[in-house]
This record gives structure tokens, sequence and C-alpha cells, in this order.
């Protein structure tokens, strides 16, 4: 491994993203914006919604748009199999995209169709109030404890689509400039 | 009448050969999935490490505020069950364990005065406890072949809230664990409060533990080291010795109320993964011997039926001769 470059993992539930020996991380945390560097501190940290930006130690910076998730900094002993000192970060995210897999145009329509769907959600609400039946999500609930009523959780789950293709429309756009 | 019993024989042994083709199909498309379930499995493997490591490291920068949220629950009145199957049966035993251990679990709990609220994954399931006059909070569907992140979610957030709620002092997970090819077990497992790290997480006392009776008829435990034990919330293998403390931001508390129910997903998910797997190679060996057995019995019918028509060729060669005997003897006289 060069100097000054670590072993760099984004994780999903249903891939490894990326795995690389980077020199830095760019990220945003709740507490603001972080960059991560060899030797960083041990850290566990939320990551909003957003840019990812990794610089792996050879070639391009590689942009992601990461809607959400935890990064862990490791610094120790032994962690890369040698015996010095080495830093392994792991960013682990529920969603999360490489730019360049980004379809410009579909999420383009995404957020056009999420827009359309929150305002409409919205007014319906706004409407008749908390009353009325519709079926959401897949299975169906019998006798919901209380808390959220499947309106409320379409709205949520349509603004959180909506969130991610303007993220990904952020991210997207910035790369191909 | 001669020939009828052969006629039914020949239509029995058809329908049977049919049969056949019908199983070797689902066998062949079974072992395909299998394939790719175990891909799903592998992908998923680093994040549900990570998402262990990173819990580890939390817990152990706030032992106070992780005991909230990690360890046994000291007591309980409440508790939900969730216990995950496939939608389409003709999979051997798989459905019926994981439904009987389920069944079991509850009935022990409600033994012990412990209010029991049931959620559960796959078709098979509602139908299982509607007749047993078990009562289903709530049931997803149409998920369990190929789960998705998204329906994991789905699935983690309705039997979290509860438990987030106060409502229930523990969340305990059903499932078939996939270990190895030859090799799958229903499980109980803790999924709230998030098992101790280290410990293999076999959640709720008594007779929840022990891997309950196990799926797969010939459990050989094979060489083949595809599915390492690591299960779960335990820590990976060499984990490396941080040098000094770890800095949390936002602060650790914060940070583990998100990230339990993070891990609650990505707990499920795998357990779907796995369920789905070994749901697959259940039916390929429900399905391998449905075929074999369809082989022996075509065997067996066709032995009777070359007996059968043995038997009216003799039969008619008998009253030729009989008759035959008879014309000459009344000629003759």
């Amino acid at each position: 491994m060069p100097d000054g470059a670590f072993e760099v993992s984004v994780l999903t539930p249903e891939s490894q993203l990326l795995h690389v020996d980077a020199r830095a991380v760019v990220l945003r945390s709740s507490d603001g914006d972080l960059t991560v560097l060899s030797g960083h501190t041990p850290l566990v940290t939320d990551v909003v919604p957003g840019r990812v930006r990794v610089d792996p130690a050879e070639g391009d910076p590689v942009h992601m748009a990461v809607h959400g998730g935890y990064l862990q900094v490791e610094t120790g002993l032994g962690l890369d199999g040698s015996d010095g000192r080495a830093t392994r970060v792991t960013l682990l995210a529920g969603t999360a995209e490489l730019a360049s897999q980004i379809d410009v145009a579909r999420a383009e329509r995404a957020r056009a169709e999420a827009e359309a769907r929150v305002e409409e959600l919205r007014a319906a609400q706004g409407r008749a109030g908390s009353a009325g039946t519709g079926p959401a999500g897949a299975g169906h609930a019998q006798g919901e404890g209380g808390g959220a009523t499947p309106e409320d959780i379409e709205l949520a789950e349509a603004e959180a689509a909506l969130a991610r293709a303007k993220v990904r429309l952020e991210v997207a756009g910035g790369t191909s400039s | 009448m001669p020939g009828g019993q052969e006629r039914a024989l020949r239509r029995r042994i058809r329908s049977i050969q049919s049969t056949k083709k019908i199983t070797r199909a689902m066998e062949l498309i079974a072992a395909s999935q299998i394939v790719r379930s175990l891909t799903r499995m592998t992908a998923n493997r680093p994040y549900r490490e990570g998402m262990a490591r990173i819990v580890v490291e939390a817990a152990k920068g706030d032992p106070a505020a992780a005991a909230k949220l990690l360890g046994e629950p000291s007591e309980r009145q409440a508790v939900v069950v969730v216990s995950i199957v496939a939608d389409r049966g003709l999979a051997g035993a798989y459905n019926a364990s994981t439904l009987r251990t389920t069944e079991r679990l509850v009935a022990g709990l409600s033994a012990e005065g412990i209010a029991v609220r049931l959620f559960t994954v796959g078709k098979k399931a509602p139908s299982y406890f509607r007749f047993r006059h078990q009562e289903v909070e709530r049931s997803f569907q149409g998920m369990s072949e190929r789960p998705s992140w998204g329906d994991a979610r789905i699935v983690a957030a309705a039997v979290s809230a509860p438990f987030i709620a106060g409502e229930v002092e523990q969340v305990l997970l059903v499932s078939t664990r996939y270990r190895s090819a030859g090799s799958q077990s229903v499980e109980v497992r803790q999924l709230l409060p998030l098992p101790e790290p280290g410990r293999a997480g076999v959640g709720g006392a008594g007779d929840a533990g022990a891997p309950a009776d196990a799926v797969a008829g010939t459990a050989v435990p094979r060489a083949s080291e595809d599915q390492p034990g690591a299960h779960g919330a335990g820590t990976p293998a060499g984990e490396p010795v941080s040098g000094g403390y770890t800095e949390f931001e936002p602060d650790v508390e914060t940070l583990l109320s998100q990230l339990a129910p993070r891990a609650v997903e990505s707990e499920i998910f795998t357990a779907m993964l796995e369920g789905a797997a070994s749901f697959f190679t259940a039916q390929q060996r429900a399905m391998a011997a449905a075929s074999e057995n369809a082989d022996e019995l075509v065997r067996t019918l066709t032995r009777i039926m070359n007996r059968a028509r043995q038997d009216a060729i003799t039969t008619e060669i008998m009253e030729i001769v009989g008759g035959a005997e008879a014309l000459r003897q009344s000629k003759g006289a």
C-alpha cells in the first residue's frame, strides 16, 4: 500500500460498492464537513445524505451519492495485515450509488414523480385530516398499535424518494461538469 | 375384464411421468435459485459485519447508554416474535419446522405469562396460525423468495416500533439459518435489545435456546467452509486493537439509538436472505426426492402392468385352446 493511503470500503446491504486504497474521504456528517486522512483518530459518525468523495491512491476521485449512513474510522495496529499502524474506513449506507452509475434522466423523472406525489398527498392530508383508508406498502396491516397512519407513512416515503432523487441529481450534476 | 386393468395402469404411469417432469423442472429451478441466493448472501456479509463492528465500537464508547439497548431484558411482560417463512410450499419441512418452532416458542412464553405479539413474513405463516387460533398482528407477503433491502426495512420498522414505543421488552426472531449446503437449522435469536457483542445471540430463556430440529435430514457437516460460523452480531474474527479511544459524532447515546434500528434492518435482511437460500435448498432436496420416487413408482407400475398384460394373454390363449378343444370333441361325437 502506498504511503498515506488506507483501506476504504463502501458497503450497502446488497453489495460492496467500493473497496480501494485511498488518500482521503470527504463527506458530511450531522456535525459538519469531514475529511478523513490516513492516521485519523478512531471515529464513529453518521453520514448525512449527499455527496461522498473518495480520493483513491491512484486514479481520479470517486464521487458517490449516499442516502444516509454511518462511517467508522479505525486506526490501530495490524489492521492491514502488517505490523504497522494502519487506518481502515468503513462506510455503511442503506442505499448508495456511484456518481458514474446514476441515470440522470431517470433521477429527473423520479424527482418529478416524487414531487407530484408529495404535493398530492399533502393536499389530501390537508383535506381529509386523518380519516380515510388506503393500502400502503407491501403486506397488510391489521390493528396498527397507534402512531403513524398509512397516509403518514406514504407521505414520508414520497418525501424520502424526493430527497433521494435530489441527492442523485446533485451528485451526478457535479461530476459531469 | 382383461385389458381394462392394463389401460388403467398405463394411464397412471403416464400421469406419474408428467408429474415427474414438473418436479424435475422445479428441482432445476430451485438449484439455480440457490446460486442466486448465495451470491446475495455473500454480497450482504461485509455490510453485516461492518454493522456489527460499528455497534460494538459504539457500545464500548458508552457502556451506560449501551446497557439500555444491549443485552438481556431483566424482565419481560410482552415480547414481539417475528417468524420468517416462505410464500410457497413444496419445500419439504422448511416452512413446517420454522412454524413449529415459532408455535412452541409462543406457547412457552404464554405459559410464563408473557404477552406475545406475533409478526410473520411469508404467505405460509398466517394460514398455519389461523388454523391454530394464534393471532397474527401483522403479516408480510410476496417478499420471501427475493427479499430486497426495502422489504427488510419495512419489516424491521414494523417489528421495532413496539420496542421503541416501550410496549415490549424484547423482540425475538425465528428463522432458518443457512450454515452450509448440507445443513440448515431453525434458530431463535434476539433482535432487540441488541445481543451482547461476542454472543451468538440466541435470545430468550428456557426452551428458546438450542437450535431446534434441523431441516436437513442429512445434516452432514461438510468440510466446505462456504459459510463460516460467524453469524449475526458476534464480533468478527481478527478484531484489531484500536489505538486509544474512539470519537463519536453525534454523542454515543444518540448514535446508538439511531444505529439500533439499522442493525435490526441488517439482521432481518440477512435472515431473509438466508431464509430464501434455505428455502430453495429444501425445495431442491424435496423435488429431487419426489422425482426419484416417481421413477420408482413408474418401475413398479410397469412391472404390474406387464404381468397384467401377460395374464390377459394367457387367459385368452386358454380360452381359445379350451374353445377349440370343445369344438373338436363335439365334432368327433
